[in-house]
């Protein structure tokens, strides 16, 4: 991302030796985070994990066998289902859980979000989580060639900002509603840096970039590709055939139509409105170098819309009589944020919640590819000089933001060991679930802090003064929303109408 | 934010707006977050919102398809569904001229 306070300044590529940057380094640590999760849950498999996974076999064999003879007994299925799942999750355990830790949704007393459901303190995770971050980050400074000699304290005030941020989207009725951390670490970053000012002292851990990097390369973890097909052609129809046609149609409207300023802008708004919301808005201001300001209005944006298509989007497919299947598929397609999709689809039914939450999944997989192809497109075509020739491969090679590699090479590795069967999948369940995605969960929120601290007020109005972010995001979802459903009454109710039915069931 | 003694008269004016603004807005969120949220949190239309999206496992926060609860059992439930139909579809496509089962 760019500090540049002009909009659509060309970007300067400074010359520093390849090993120095923070792209490879945050594929560094990311790796080092993924393979030591990796080996140490693999290696801490049960003893008795073979009969373990016997039993697994015989209880999925017995409710393959309850669901095809349609059995009417729905709690002793439901049951059944349970029990398959338990025994899914004993297959393999990761040792490192307990290192790190993010706080719990309370109430009414704050101090419910240090425990955990089982009522354990989660302080020894959260100390674990501050140490790990901070030692894995002094030797990524030292790496990208920075002294870490403050950064200790640095990190520390900034680690109890994102703290703050959590303990604020984890009360019920604020996390009920998707307003999620992202949004406050944001504001808590802009309220220290708008009354007192952010204290010089924090600077050296102010490392926006840096933490999104390897947050998103642990992210390239979570997105394992053979997803793609739980919903067989039906899903891949559904969620690949209308994001790109959104996504590139939003951003052709943006530059031709509303003539956007700023191309990086226009591209974030999209992608978080057409794939995913937040994450994708991440991994696309990333991959396109947008400024710190875009990413925080796109992700406002999206948030804001995301709460009121939550609400409203239900009713309306009930009024419509769409039916479970297609309501979950056009939910699924075209609220942003992944959350906020299950509550959605949760508020019509089973089916629709199963649907919705299984087309998001797929289109939450589609951020590798849309990461890589923006910052292609960026680095060949926009960050191109209009009378040069186009760039050679060398070229390509040395503007392409890396990180973006290491994303993808994580997702390849997690999605070839996942594909090996229900042991290993098992494995990257539990190191996703107890390691990478709440060290990912804390990176991001360090990042919308440190956001936070780094802007004014006043940076941010210039965005909002001319209107067009916002049009762009209202004409983008109301095309998104035309097509998906669309889409979606084409392909569960004319062309596979079986596999509804069966859904359905 | 600096040490007074490195400030000139305005600049410490300025130091003291700034502090004054932030005790206000940790006040405002304080009174919000420990009293207006919980009060609201306690409507029988949010109770009932809230516990039945535990029931099924659903973190509206949930920023990717790993922190929702409720996906393996939701994905796993579509995969057997369509195994399932698949399987049926093989065995009436033998006398089939274009065999269903190669759409999935």
């Amino acid at each position: 991302m760019n500090d540049s306070s002009s909009l659509d300044a060309p970007v300067t590529v400074v010359e520093t030796s390849p090993w120095r940057s923070e792209d490879i380094w945050a594929i560094w640590l990311a790796g080092t985070v993924l393979s030591v999760a990796l080996a140490a849950t693999w290696l801490a498999r049960p003893a008795d994990h073979a009969k373990r996974l016997t039993d697994f076999e015989e209880i999925a064999g017995q409710l393959e066998t309850a669901e095809s003879q349609n059995a009417t007994d729905s709690e002793s299925l439901a049951a059944l289902r349970k029990k398959s799942e338990a025994a899914r999750a004993r297959l393999a355990v990761n040792p490192l859980k307990t290192y790190v830790a993010k706080l719990s949704s309370w109430e009414s007393d704050p101090l419910k979000a240090f425990v955990d459901a089982q009522g354990h303190s989660l302080l020894p995770g959260l100390l674990g989580t501050l140490v790990l971050v901070l030692a894995l980050f002094s030797v990524g400074l030292m790496g990208v060639g920075d002294k870490p000699r403050h950064f200790a304290l640095a990190f520390l005030f900034v680690f109890l900002l994102a703290t703050l941020a959590f303990l604020l989207s984890g009360q019920k009725v604020v996390k009920h509603y998707n307003l999620e951390y992202a949004l406050w670490a944001l504001v808590v970053g802009l309220i220290v840096s708008n009354t007192i000012g952010t204290p010089a002292f924090a600077r050296p851990a102010i490392r926006t970039e840096f933490y999104i990097k390897t947050g998103l390369v642990l992210l390239g973890a979570e997105v394992l590709i053979n997803r793609l097909l739980v919903l067989g052609l039906p899903g891949v129809l559904t969620s690949w055939l209308v994001t790109p046609v959104v996504l590139i149609g939003t951003y052709i409207f943006g530059q031709r139509v509303l003539k956007m300023e700023s191309r990086s802008l226009n591209m974030v708004i999209c992608a978080d409105m057409s794939v995913c919301g937040v994450s994708a808005a991440i991994a696309t201001a990333a991959a396109c170098r947008a400024k710190k300001e875009e990413l925080s209005l796109a992700i406002g944006l999206s948030l804001a819309f995301t709460v009121g298509m939550m609400v409203v989007m239900p009713p309306v497919i009930q009024w419509l009589d769409l039916g479970q299947v297609v309501g979950g598929a056009w939910i699924g397609g075209t609220i942003d944020s992944t959350g906020a999709v299950a509550a959605a689809g949760g508020m019509l039914g089973d089916t629709a919640l199963a649907v919705a939450a299984t087309v998001k999944m797929i289109q939450n997989v589609l951020i590798g590819f849309v990461a890589f192809g923006v910052a292609i497109y960026w680095v060949t075509v926009v960050e191109r000089t209009p009378d040069a020739a186009s760039p050679s491969l060398i070229e390509v090679w040395r503007r392409f933001p890396k990180f973006v590699l290491g994303f993808l090479a994580a997702s390849l590795v997690f999605s070839t060991i996942s594909a090996r069967g229900p042991e290993a999948q098992a494995v990257t369940s539990a190191v996703i679930s107890g390691t990478t995605e709440t060290l990912r969960g804390w990176l991001f929120c360090l990042a919308f802090v440190s956001i936070g601290l780094e802007t004014n007020f006043r940076e941010l109005r210039q965005y909002l003064a001319s209107g067009k972010p916002l049009v762009l995001y209202v004409c983008g979802q109301a095309f998104n929303l035309a097509l998906s459903l669309f889409m979606c009454w084409l392909i569960f109710e004319k062309v596979f109408p079986d596999v509804a039915r069966t859904l359905s069931h | 934010m600096w040490p007074a003694r490195f400030l000139t008269n305005s600049q410490k004016g300025e130091n003291r707006r700034g502090a004054s603004l932030l005790a206000v807005v940790i006040v405002a969120m304080a009174i919000l977050w420990l009293k207006i949220l919980p009060a609201v949190g306690r409507q029988a239309a949010i109770q009932y919102y809230v516990r039945h999206n535990e029931q099924l496992g659903i973190d509206p926060a949930a920023k990717f398809y790993t922190e929702l609860p409720c996906l393996p059992a939701a994905m796993h439930r579509i995969e057997r569904s369509l195994s399932r139909q698949q399987a049926s579809i093989r065995e009436h496509d033998t006398d089939a001229a274009i065999p269903l089962g190669a759409l999935y």
